[in-house]
């Protein structure tokens, strides 16, 4: 079975869990017989062991070679699934600049002739029809509401069945908060034009019956995962912080209002006032990066705070093992990968109740997001409480070593059957 | 010829609200009135209730050849006292008729024994107490908290001047033996030690409404078969179990109250057949061989252990820091504190901590009133930790 995919990150250059989640999905599908053809709007460089990579320009010129099953065809275009319109206009500017481009530069031609977010995703349709017709294939899988108009496209040409695959919509995005109209049409007609949709949580299903009226039956729940990873256990190098026998408390994602960063420094002041020794640590990137580290010095524990910006590899590991806990407050969060990845290394976590992962893992603490109190009181219990600490630590473990994305592929690949049978 | 021994066991705990670490030295009550009385008022009109005045109502109609006997708890008594006097009136009436024995146990269904005998026999004296003041009732059997039992209990309960203890047929302790009929314990030649028939008592609080198992339905005719196939080969049957398997883990639309109904007929129709209560079958059958108890046993799951309350470290820690507090509790002679220091030792509370089968969503979580094992620790903790603070430690 072939699979013509519309992605819109991919790791190495990703900023967030979508990249990780369609990497680690078309991985899966590939062990279980499945060949994806992968269309991503962004030129770079990639370099995996599983497959080739060809870049396109704007006119989509593409000598793709598939090796092993796995097609990428990319476009060029400043796709980034965590844009927002404005800020989309805004970046463009800049890398216009620096880039300093000539007039006959090619990338900048196709740079200039992009105004928005919105004509850059109707092109990325546009092109979605030429590969609808040169490819053959029998499903369109599409991930999130940038790529829909694309899929909506390829399907229009191919006839052939959608599934849109939804990992955050908009009222997550914005905490339901100033929803971006043109996104959300966007969202309501990819859900409306597909065969299925896919949501990561019952949480994500719920909120696409309710605020997009699509029918409960059209949906089906494919939740996201960890492949257990084995790893080097940096616990026995000695860091600083522990040395000095300081407690760590990790943030980690994007810095953005959609992961509650703002209740994670409201929590550590309740925290700290009961016991100076521990440190928060917030790492990532992201719109609100500025803020926080105002807020910090506002709440005056500035000096317990440590921003570390992006990490990937080698740090991140690091630091999931340096952290007593692992807290994701997300205010509205679809799925939540991170937590699993902390559990993996055998940090415990402590997770919003407003969240699709806290369906997957029961041995963690759950919180309301907006419960700073019960936050706080949690994050202290596993950090006075040895017992607690090791129970969670063990028997997260032991959950989440459990998971794989195995079974969300086999998942997908039921969908995929009942489509074309 | 089989004797029939029907024992319930009724108990409520009070469970210990959210407690938070800002709520230490705040004077905060450890125990959640509303979510008790909650939980109180449900059993009650499901289970309580109606199964009292069905025993009541098999009593009268057998003319008092239908028997049961009861253990209730010190804290069970206490709630209902507080909010439900009319179910100690029914119980009354039940005790009044002569076909009930009360059984005794710890007032707060406690692990204390494991901890503290001292401890224990304190909250023996004080459950015995509260047994005589509401029944005017002397209890003479014996049962302790989840019939947890072994060779040094047999001589302490002795020691107490019970002639006899209820237990777990364990297989691996009977070994080919029977636990229909009375043995005597290994360390007290006085003490009779009654065995809980686990199939035939699983049968109804277990797998009455399993529609998966062979003998579903099972009709009092069919079980009354079954006690009747004994004949010869046993002197007592004992069906011990939790009262609230009438209504509550067996809901009323399984038909478990009409089983219950109409089984004590069915097994009275035959001639040889009766029902009696514990003191009744130790002085009616003797004890016909020697029973060691090496190590302790239970009711409790499959593994008849002590697992699902102590079988993780959360659990430990949070009952060690508890006993430890033993000497500074009692010697603070503050009776409000000391009464709460004991309704912390009650086994719900490390129950609700339990993490085995956790993820599975099975009976451990179906009954925890708390979201997860380790919210419950935490407040636990945290009430620990109040607890220390007021002691001055």
């Amino acid at each position: 079975m072939k699979v013509l995919m519309f992605g819109w990150e991919f790791p190495p250059h990703n900023s967030g869990g979508l990249g990780v989640a369609c990497e680690k999905l078309v991985k899966a599908l590939f062990q279980e017989g499945i060949e994806v053809l992968f269309v991503l709007p962004r030129k770079f460089d990639y370099h995996f062991p599983y497959c080739r990579f060809v870049f396109a320009n704007e006119n989509f010129i593409f000598k793709s070679a598939s090796l092993k099953g796995l097609k990428n065809f990319y476009f060029n275009s400043l796709l980034n699934p965590y844009l927002t319109p404005k800020f989309y206009v805004e970046l463009l500017g800049k890398i216009i600049q620096e880039k300093n481009f000539s007039e006959t530069d090619f990338e900048f031609k196709s740079l200039i002739n992009q105004k928005g977010l919105f004509e850059e995703i109707m092109r990325y349709a546009f092109e979605a029809r030429k590969i609808a017709l040169l490819e053959n294939f029998d499903v369109i899988h599409a991930h999130d509401w940038l790529t829909f108009p694309a899929a909506i496209e390829a399907k229009k040409i191919s006839k052939k069945p959608l599934v849109a695959h939804i990992h955050a919509t908009e009222f997550d995005r914005t905490g339901g908060h100033g929803v971006n109209k043109k996104v959300y049409q966007i969202e309501k007609r990819g859900f409306e034009e597909a065969d299925v949709v896919i949501a990561v949580s019952h949480f994500t299903k719920e909120k696409v019956v309710k605020h997009y009226n699509i029918s409960p039956e059209k949906i089906k729940v494919v939740y996201n995962a960890v492949d257990y990873q084995e790893f080097i256990d940096f616990k026995k190098e000695v860091f600083g912080l522990k040395k000095a026998g300081k407690k760590i408390v990790l943030f980690l994602g994007r810095i953005t209002l959609q992961k509650g960063p703002d209740y994670f420094l409201a929590a550590a002041k309740k925290v700290l006032e009961k016991d100076p020794n521990v440190f928060f640590i917030v790492a990532g990137s992201g719109d609100m990066e500025m803020k926080m580290i105002e807020l910090a010095a506002r709440l005056n524990i500035a000096d317990k705070v440590l921003f570390t910006g992006f990490l990937r590899g080698k740090e991140k590991e690091k630091i999931y093992q340096m952290a007593d806990l692992y807290v994701l407050p997300s205010i509205s969060e679809p799925f939540g990968i991170t937590p699993l990845e902390a559990l993996n290394f055998g940090t415990p976590v402590l997770i919003s109740k407003q969240s699709g992962v806290s369906e997957v893992v029961s041995h963690c603490l759950k919180v309301d997001f907006w419960d700073i109190n019960d936050m706080a009181n949690k994050i202290l219990a596993v950090l006075n409480y040895q017992e607690l600490k090791e129970s969670l630590s063990e028997n997260g473990q032991k959950e989440v070593k459990n998971l794989s994305w195995q079974e969300s592929a086999k998942k997908c690949c039921q969908i995929y059957q009942t489509l074309i049978a | 010829m089989p004797s029939i021994c029907f024992y319930l066991h009724i108990h409520q705990p009070f469970r210990i609200k959210k407690f938070s670490v800002f709520d230490i030295g705040k004077n905060e009550d450890y125990f959640d009135e509303t979510k008790n009385k909650f939980y109180l008022e449900r059993i009650i009109k499901k289970s309580y209730e109606p199964t009292n005045k069905i025993l009541l109502d098999l009593i009268k109609e057998t003319k008092g050849k239908f028997k049961v006997s009861f253990s209730l708890t010190g804290t069970f008594l206490e709630q209902i006292e507080k909010y439900y006097p009319s179910l100690i009136k029914s119980f009354q009436k039940l005790i009044n008729t002569g076909c009930v024995e009360i059984l005794a146990e710890t007032y707060y269904h406690s692990l204390a024994f494991l901890y503290s005998k001292e401890e224990f026999k304190k909250q023996v004296l004080l459950h015995n107490q509260k047994i005589r003041e509401l029944f005017g009732a002397e209890t003479k059997t014996f049962r302790n908290t989840e019939l947890i039992f072994n060779n040094e209990m047999a001589d302490f309960v002795n020691q107490l001047g019970y002639q006899a203890i209820l237990a777990e047929g364990v297989d691996h302790l009977l070994g080919w033996r029977s636990p229909n009929f009375v043995y005597r314990a290994k360390t007290a030649e006085n003490l009779r030690i009654l065995l809980r028939n686990y199939r035939l008592s699983d049968d109804i609080s277990f797998r009455f409404s399993n529609n998966q198992w062979l003998e579903w339905p099972l009709t009092a005719d069919k079980f009354s078969f079954w006690i009747n196939q004994i004949n010869g080969c046993g002197e007592t049957v004992n069906l011990f179990m939790d009262y609230e398997t009438f209504g509550e883990h067996q809901w009323p639309e399984t038909g478990i109250f009409d089983f219950l109904k109409r089984f004590p007929l069915k097994v009275l129709e035959h001639p040889d057949n009766n029902f009696k209560t514990p003191s009744e079958i130790i002085s009616l059958y003797p004890a016909r061989d020697v029973l060691d108890f090496p190590y302790l046993v239970s009711w409790a799951d499959i593994e008849r252990d002590l697992s699902a309350w102590l079988g993780n470290t959360m659990q430990q820690k949070a009952i060690k820091e508890l006993y430890s507090l033993e000497k500074k509790v009692l010697s603070s002679k503050d009776p409000k504190l000391i009464d709460n220091w004991r309704k912390l030792q009650t086994s719900d509370h490390f129950y609700y901590m339990c993490t085995k089968w956790f993820a599975d969503g099975d009976v451990h979580k179906y009954f925890n009133p708390y979201e997860s094992p380790y919210e419950c620790f935490i407040s636990f903790m945290n009430i620990i930790n109040d607890l220390k603070l007021k002691l001055g430690c």
